[in-house]
């Protein structure tokens, strides 16, 4: 059976006698392909074969190990390092955990069981770190722009030229929109289009976290900060240093803690709770809420010079309801997606079903959509969904209106009231919605006054 | 009966009773002792202390393999010694007794051998 040598590892040694029983102890597995050193120096000027692992005896004819560390340290800082050594002095050991070593192992009588032991560990958080390498490349695939964010409407496409932009710089995002259209797919898409996306991807969705734990879970605490701090617990902000937080809801966060927050925007870098260290931050912030900031902020219920620090580009994602087509383009991706998933044969949408598709409204965005497609697909017989097969929910909004008896005008009220209440009292822009005039919405309103309570 | 001065513990420890294995790094042990006797020996006497040192650190890992705890702490005290540039003037001595040691090491592994 052949076998490859997909490990390979470099052994600084100079005495002879020693590098022979290393090599020997290294070689045991297959899969590693030894190379022995007897000079620093060369073991440097071959760096270029890319070893995934280097062991170092301390003490060498051309320079000390510690030198080679040193250099080890900033030529190849992903490359695990053993030191094996013939002294045991923790000083030196200390010193050499400082550069980035993995372990220091004495030349005693245990030497093959913990060499092996450590190596067996590297192994193990190399393969995890591949994994998460090729999650990462995956995911990256997935949140392509076109594959993740679906829609060709006008509306749809201002929100792609906006996220081109995103890309090659780091500059925070701020994504407003109702709720189910869909923020947390466009921060992924933008976290995983960016030149950040090998660095983590961290969501904090700020409404479903309790205030007394939140600021714990944005920066971290050290053990015994507060009753029930039992262990150190590093904060989402650091989690995602070097990548992107994705801050869900930002407008349901207390004054105080908006005060923490822009202290470490502004600063860069944040304290862990109950400590004194100082952590550096590179951060990218993606915010979104489903209010209206700036109204917020007139309300003091925002802080002004943080709503300035997050607002950087302002991404719009439009209701479903003012999307044009793209709610089929919507469905087919759904129901492609949940077949899928699902492993099902193949389901199409028949052109009625379309077109009931098309003229209901979507209170619950594209969340509402894929949850009538999904059960649309299951309700379905011979793989073609009908209309009968999409079934509203009885809370939207428009099947509560029309499951009512009433007057033409009686409809007339009702539907002008919840638009009223959906554009948070905007007279002109549901005027401009329901293409009557400003007079005319008046009216009804001096009219609905005057009903009989 | 004179003591032996073979302790192959370590080796075996390593070698997991590969047999094969043990003979070669006897024989390795073998060519590269006097080697490595005329290394400390020429460091010691141009008073090079820091080639007298490296030798007898790189000397110490190798009778580790083969060696009893004597000899070990033999070469231990002297490699301190010259480390530490102390007590110089009874390295030489020091080291003669080593050289007589080593050779009634490689005398009885050779017997070994056959």
């Amino acid at each position: 059976m052949s076998t490859s040598k997909s490990f390979k590892i470099f052994a600084l040694e100079d005495n002879a006698l020693f590098s022979k029983m290393l090599n020997y102890i290294l070689s045991m597995d297959d899969e590693h392909e030894v190379v022995m050193f007897e000079k620093g120096r060369d073991l440097l000027n071959a760096l270029d074969q890319k070893p995934n692992l280097i062991t170092v005896d301390y003490s060498l004819p051309d320079m000390t190990g510690e030198e080679v560390i040193q250099k080890l340290s900033t030529r190849m800082p992903h490359v695990p390092v053993v030191v094996i050594s013939g002294q045991t002095d923790v000083k030196t050991a200390v010193k050499l955990f400082t550069y980035g070593v993995y372990d220091y192992i004495t030349k005693e009588e245990d030497i093959r069981e913990r060499l092996l032991n450590a190596i067996n560990k590297i192994k193990v958080n190399q393969s995890l770190k591949e994994e998460v390498e090729h999650l990462r490349e995956e995911l990256s695939h997935k949140y392509e722009f076109d594959k993740s964010i679906i829609g060709n409407s006008k509306p749809m496409k201002k929100v792609f030229q906006m996220l081109h932009k995103t890309t090659d710089n780091a500059i925070n995002i701020s994504i407003t929109g109702e709720t189910g259209t869909g923020k947390e797919v466009v921060a992924k898409a933008i976290h995983y289009n960016s030149n950040r996306a090998k660095k983590p991807f961290v969501a904090v969705n700020i409404a479903a976290i309790p205030t007394s734990l939140l600021e714990s879970e944005l920066f971290g605490h050290e053990k015994g900060a507060f009753t029930g701090a039992i262990s150190k617990r590093i904060g989402k902000f650091e989690e995602a240093n070097g990548g992107t937080i994705f801050l869900d809801e930002i407008g349901e966060m207390q004054m105080s803690l908006q005060a923490k927050l822009l202290r470490v925007i502004q600063e860069r870098e944040v304290v862990r709770i109950g400590g004194n260290q100082v952590v550096k931050l590179d951060v990218r912030i993606i915010t979104a809420t489903h209010r209206d900031l700036s109204k917020e902020m007139m309300d003091n219920k925002f802080r002004e010079d943080l709503y300035y620090r997050l607002l950087g580009v302002p991404i719009y994602l439009p209701p479903l309801r003012e999307r044009e087509n793209d709610v089929i383009l919507l469905a087919k991706h759904l129901l492609d997606q949940f077949i899928d998933q699902n492993q099902l044969e193949k389901i199409t949408i028949s052109s009625d079903a379309k077109q009931k598709l098309i003229d209901y409204h979507y209170p619950g965005n594209i969340r509402e959509l894929k949850a009538i497609i999904e059960l649309a697909a299951v309700m379905c017989e011979k793989n073609i969904i009908l209309p009968s097969d999409i079934q509203y929910s009885s809370s939207s909004d428009l099947e509560a209106v029309m499951s009512k008896d009433m007057t033409l005008k009686e409809y007339n009220f009702e539907i002008i009231q919840r638009f009223l209440k959906r554009y948070d009292d905007n007279v002109a822009k549901v005027a401009k919605k329901l293409d009557i005039g400003k007079v005319t919405i008046y009216r009804y309103l001096k009219e609905i006054e005057e009903l009989p309570k | 009966m004179e003591k032996t001065r073979i302790d192959l513990t370590y080796l075996e420890t390593f070698a997991g009773g590969d047999k094969n294995f043990i003979k070669e790094m006897m024989e390795r042990f073998l060519s590269d002792a006097p080697i490595q006797l005329t290394e400390i020996k020429q460091g010691i006497e141009s008073k090079d202390w820091k080639v007298a040192y490296k030798s007898l650190h790189s000397f110490k890992s190798s009778v580790n393999f083969i060696a009893i705890q004597k000899i070990k702490d033999h070469v231990l005290s002297m490699e301190k010694m010259a480390k530490a540039e102390k007590d110089l003037d009874q390295l030489p001595q020091e080291y003669d007794k080593l050289e007589n040691e080593i050779q009634l090491l490689i005398n009885e592994l050779k017997i070994n051998l056959i």
